[in-house]
């Protein structure tokens, strides 16, 4: 009596997922990273409320705080220049 | 001259110049949300009130001369500005003048332009005589309804704004600013001082000719404006034209002041006495400086100080 053959196990494939699913992991990537970059945009804030706190107390150095638009200190009362425009 | 904390400096390009706000501020970042909201306000204005673009609502108005036209209310508190200064310097500081400035050749922005040279120009000027007003007063017939919200400018007149514009635009800015400790607006020159607790701040005077220091004072609290012929002169045809029109004439005006600085409460105000000070040249020039104090630089380069300026104190006044 001849033994019944054993089928070869055939090379793995994927099964295609169904479009709800897809659409489903897709949404949840976005999710992820947004949630991410929403954790990140909160941790900046709190790090500068805490600099700006810093910096508005009675004790705060003058003239030391960096102008935020030149990335540089702003000495106290600068004088101006009045010139034709 | 110290402030009681760090400065806030923030600048951009606007009204053709360069504009800085330094304030100071309880939180840099209210004190960068104060100086973005005068940033996005004098942007307003210009776009507003210019008159080298065809869209902006100065330009509609003057092409619709003649007509009861409906206008913002930026536009109708400019031209109200306007007529302000008018009166204020007799009719010297007219903004019916457009057309004598385009024909002396400034219909286009000149913003980018290089200068001609003020000593070649000097040279080459006419006799010196002071300006005078025109003698139909056009500016007197222009019709402002504040309840409707019109104006009608009479047929065949067109408007140029111009400094009483940017004078009134640093105003209204510095009413964003009065909470602040202390705030400055330099306007390309045209500087308004102001703090909720006021301190001192040092101005220079630049020198039209030398391009350097040629005065220092102390301001409290107020405006300082400076009106000259250093940036806007050029050549035209065989001589030499600027921005300052004689209305009378209606032509540049040379008058033998090539800048005027005046110190008043407000920059509408100053910057009002400063061009009228200049268009009446030295000796009615330094009456119309006496009161608040200012400063006239003539032709041959001499600075004349007047109404003591190194002890000046515009008195303070309320933004807005």
């Amino acid at each position: 009596m001849a033994e019944p053959t054993r089928e070869k196990p055939g090379p793995r494939t994927a099964k295609p997922r169904s479009p709800l699913a897809r659409t489903v992991l897709k949404v949840t990537a976005v999710a992820i990273v947004a949630v991410a970059l929403l954790w990140s945009a909160l941790f900046v804030d709190l790090l500068r409320k805490r600099s700006d706190a810093a910096a508005g107390s009675p004790s705060a150095p003058t003239g030391q705080v960096a102008g935020p638009d030149r990335g540089q200190p702003a000495p106290a009362s600068e004088p101006l220049t009045t010139r034709t425009s | 001259l110290t402030v009681p904390g760090a400065e806030h400096d923030h600048s951009f390009d606007v009204f053709g110049t360069r504009v800085r706000v330094l304030l100071v501020s309880g939180s840099s970042s209210a004190a960068r949300l104060d100086a973005l909201r005068v940033q996005a306000l004098l942007q307003t204005v210009h776009r507003t009130l210019t008159r080298f673009a065809a869209d902006s609502e100065l330009s509609r108005l003057n092409a619709r001369t003649g007509e009861e036209v409906a206008v913002s209310p930026m536009l109708l508190r400019a031209v109200q500005a306007a007529l302000w200064a008018a009166q204020l310097s007799d009719g010297l500081v007219d903004p019916t003048v457009l057309r004598d400035l385009e024909r002396a050749g400034y219909a286009t922005s000149r913003a980018r332009r290089m200068p001609a040279a003020l000593a070649d120009a000097i040279a080459a000027a006419p006799a010196r005589r002071p300006a005078a007003p025109r003698s139909t007063q056009e500016w007197a017939t222009i019709e402002v309804d504040t309840q409707r919200r019109t104006i009608r400018v009479p047929a065949g007149v067109r408007l140029d704004l111009g400094g009483s514009a940017k004078g009134l635009a640093v105003d209204l800015a510095a009413g964003l600013l009065s909470n602040n400790a202390s705030f400055a607006i330099d306007a390309g020159g045209d500087i308004r001082i102001g703090a909720a607790s006021p301190c001192e701040r040092l101005v220079h005077i630049s020198h039209p000719l030398e391009e350097e220091v040629v005065h220092s004072f102390a301001v409290f609290q107020g405006a300082v404006a400076t009106s000259g012929l250093r940036t806007r002169v050029w050549r035209n045809g065989g001589g030499f034209a600027h921005h300052l029109i004689d209305p009378a004439r209606g032509t540049p005006a040379w008058t033998g002041v090539i800048q005027a600085t005046a110190l008043a409460p407000t920059t509408l105000e100053a910057e009002t006495l400063a061009k009228t000070a200049l268009l009446r040249g030295l000796h009615a020039g330094r009456q119309v400086l006496a009161p608040h104090g200012g400063a006239l630089i003539l032709d041959d380069g001499e600075l004349i100080c007047v109404g003591g300026l190194d002890a000046v104190r515009p008195r303070p006044v309320h933004a807005g």
